[in-house]
């Protein structure tokens, strides 16, 4: 394939994303095209093929109804209400401490819904007005919830994860593994910031009356701890445990997860009929959305690397002389930049697969090249125009004012990028925890 | 032609809800085949296939009704700001460049092999079980037609606003 059938094939992909139809139909039609140029009718013969023994049969993929299914149920079940009236009452007493509550429990949360948008909305609505409230400083609120939010898509069980895994070849359950350290690494960031910046500025986040507080010591706050913060923390233990100990595969925990998270609404009394029949209508929507951005996608990486375009890529970056790390760094730019643009699902679906076994030929682990893909990824929902966590936060119509939402997040992008940079300059703390694993 | 139009979407949507419903039954037969495996190792030949065509029979049935729904993500830089009217032209022009192309393509091909895979009784290699799978690549091709369709149904509304005015939805 020549260098220029790769510039147009680029370029077309471009022009077919800003023409604002979704995006599965352009990027799908520029696959088809591409792939008969290339390949003529050999391509049509294989379209079958990629469709329905492909993507469509695809079993890890199973896991991807199953997660955000489980995700609507916590949810319904209230189980985040009741985790951030504990934490709330815990952490009161320090500056800046209902900011920190709220990051625990987007960690916490992070760990049970695998979209951005279902933790954001959760979390959002419980903690911004508890947090203006207490006269806490609305960028502040608003950088901690978005920052928080995202943290959904990379802890484990990710959806993120699960879509990546297969395209790069990458097992779900070490790609999980290697999560949780960068994960846990960006929410302990948070909170550093959050205490170090109230503590200098207690203006920012003041500590509530002693009359609000709980002591952590206390037979009520044992109790409350016991009821409210345990169910989840177990059924999230239970569904990681049974992953990592290899007794059900990733598919089979989201089962797992999901009759758990139906338990705990029955539990806690909060399921009722249509609640259960919308949960049933958001997953089937939100689940075809990205299957069909995944079946469009491998037509579109299937003619563009059965062609060659990216050896032909990669010849050019290795002749501008940039080294292997020039071009690692390249790509992550390019992944950036298109972050700001367009969200995690079609970067990740149209591009990784694009760079990643360019970058394995380069001799990168591709364990270590994933992860740090997708905590860059972490970085495309707060960085602007397109601020995916923005919108969320606005969309939740609280009475914050947009400015001091974007002034709120650029700290924590700067941290974002901090980790980000931490971990390509320390590959072992993405990859410690799956060797352990792997024994 | 509205009310054929409406007509197309209940379909879509009666057929995505009910098949909404198919997460509840792979959550169950997962969970029922995880417990007896466990509890009285009897190992169910059954439940690699079943998930796989579970899976994608839910996903794409999903897909015309997301679509009816306008749940197909775009990026939205510069079709956010057009007016409705300039919002309908481009989609309009992008259904016959990108939507049905692909689409007839997708029909014609997947639709040939389903038939084939039906007469031919053709088997899954995926486990020891192999069940027939022309009915699970029978049902893809179903929804690739209902989505078709709707998309169908989408252009025409995008073209018949675009001459007459009036409402439109999206």
């Amino acid at each position: 394939m020549s260098p220029e059938l790769t510039t147009i094939l680029m370029l077309a992909s471009l022009l077919v994303l800003l023409a604002g139809f979704p995006i599965a139909f352009g990027v799908g039609t520029v696959g088809l095209v591409f792939g008969l140029i290339t390949s003529g009718p050999a391509f049509l013969y294989m379209m079958p093929m990629r469709v329905m023994s492909g993507t469509l049969s695809e079993y890890i993929l199973a896991a991807v109804p199953l997660f955000i299914f489980m995700g609507t149920m916590m949810q319904t079940s209230g189980v985040a209400e009741r985790a951030f009236q504990v934490l709330h009452k815990w952490m009161s007493g320090v500056n800046g401490g209902l900011s920190v509550a709220t990051v625990i429990l987007a960690i916490l949360f992070a760990a049970t819904t695998g979209v951005v948008g279902a933790s954001e909305t959760a979390i959002g609505l419980l903690a911004v007005p508890a947090m203006l409230n207490a006269r806490y400083s609305q960028s502040l609120a608003s950088g901690c919830i978005c920052a928080g939010g995202t943290l959904g898509i990379l802890i484990p069980p990710s959806i993120m994860l699960i879509l990546y895994a297969p395209m790069a070849g990458v097992s779900v359950i070490q790609m999980f593994a290697g999560a949780i350290i960068p994960g846990l690494l960006l929410g302990i960031s948070y909170i550093a910031y959050i205490l170090i910046r109230c503590a200098i500025n207690p203006e920012l986040g003041p500590a509530l009356p002693p009359s609000e507080r709980l002591k952590f010591l206390s037979k009520e706050s044992l109790v409350m701890g016991f009821k409210y913060l345990l169910p989840p923390s177990l059924l999230v233990g239970l569904v990681l445990g049974s992953i990592f100990f290899g007794v059900a595969s990733p598919t089979e925990a989201g089962a797992v997860g999901s009759i758990g998270a139906t338990l705990l609404s029955l539990i806690y009394k909060q399921l009722t009929w249509a609640a259960f029949k919308e949960n049933c209508y958001i997953t089937i929507r939100i689940t075809a959305m990205i299957i069909f951005i995944a079946l469009a996608a491998t037509l579109f990486t299937g003619a563009f690397l059965s062609a060659g375009c990216g050896q032909v890529i990669t010849d050019f970056l290795l002749s501008l002389g940039l080294g292997r790390w020039g071009i690692f760094l390249t790509m992550l730019g390019i992944i950036l930049f298109l972050g700001m643009f367009i969200d995690w699902i079609g970067i990740l679906l149209i591009v990784v697969p694009i760079f990643s076994p360019m970058l394995l030929t380069l001799g990168f682990e591709p364990l270590w090249v994933g992860l740090v893909i997708c905590t860059s990824l972490q970085i495309s929902f707060l960085t602007p125009p397109f601020a995916y966590s923005i919108f969320y936060l606005k969309g939740l119509d609280l009475g914050l004012d947009l400015m001091e939402m974007y002034k709120g997040i650029i700290p924590f992008v700067f941290l974002q990028i901090l980790v980000v940079i931490l971990l390509i300059l320390f590959p072992s703390l993405c990859l410690w925890l799956p060797k352990v694993l792997a024994g | 032609m509205e009310k054929f139009f409406r007509v197309i979407d209940q379909t879509s949507t009666y057929v995505g809800k009910w098949a909404s419903f198919l997460v509840v039954i792979l959550t169950l037969a997962i969970g029922y085949d995880i417990t007896v495996r466990y509890l009285f190792a009897i190992p169910n030949f059954w439940a690699y296939d079943m998930t796989i065509m579970l899976y994608g029979s839910y996903a794409i049935l999903g897909a015309a009704y997301c679509h009816a729904r306008h749940g197909h993500v775009r990026m939205d830089l510069f079709y956010g700001k057009l007016s409705p009217r300039g919002k309908a032209i481009s989609d309009a022009i992008c259904y016959l460049f990108l939507f049905f192309p692909l689409f007839i393509v997708l029909l014609w091909k997947c639709g040939d092999h389903a038939i084939w895979s039906l007469s031919s009784g053709e088997c899954s290699s995926a486990s020891a079980w192999r069940p027939p799978i022309g009915p699970f690549k029978a049902i893809i091709t179903f929804g690739i037609l209902l989505f078709f369709v709707q998309g169908l149904v989408d252009f025409s509304r995008n073209v018949i606003f675009i001459f007459k005015g009036g409402k439109h939805e999206s």
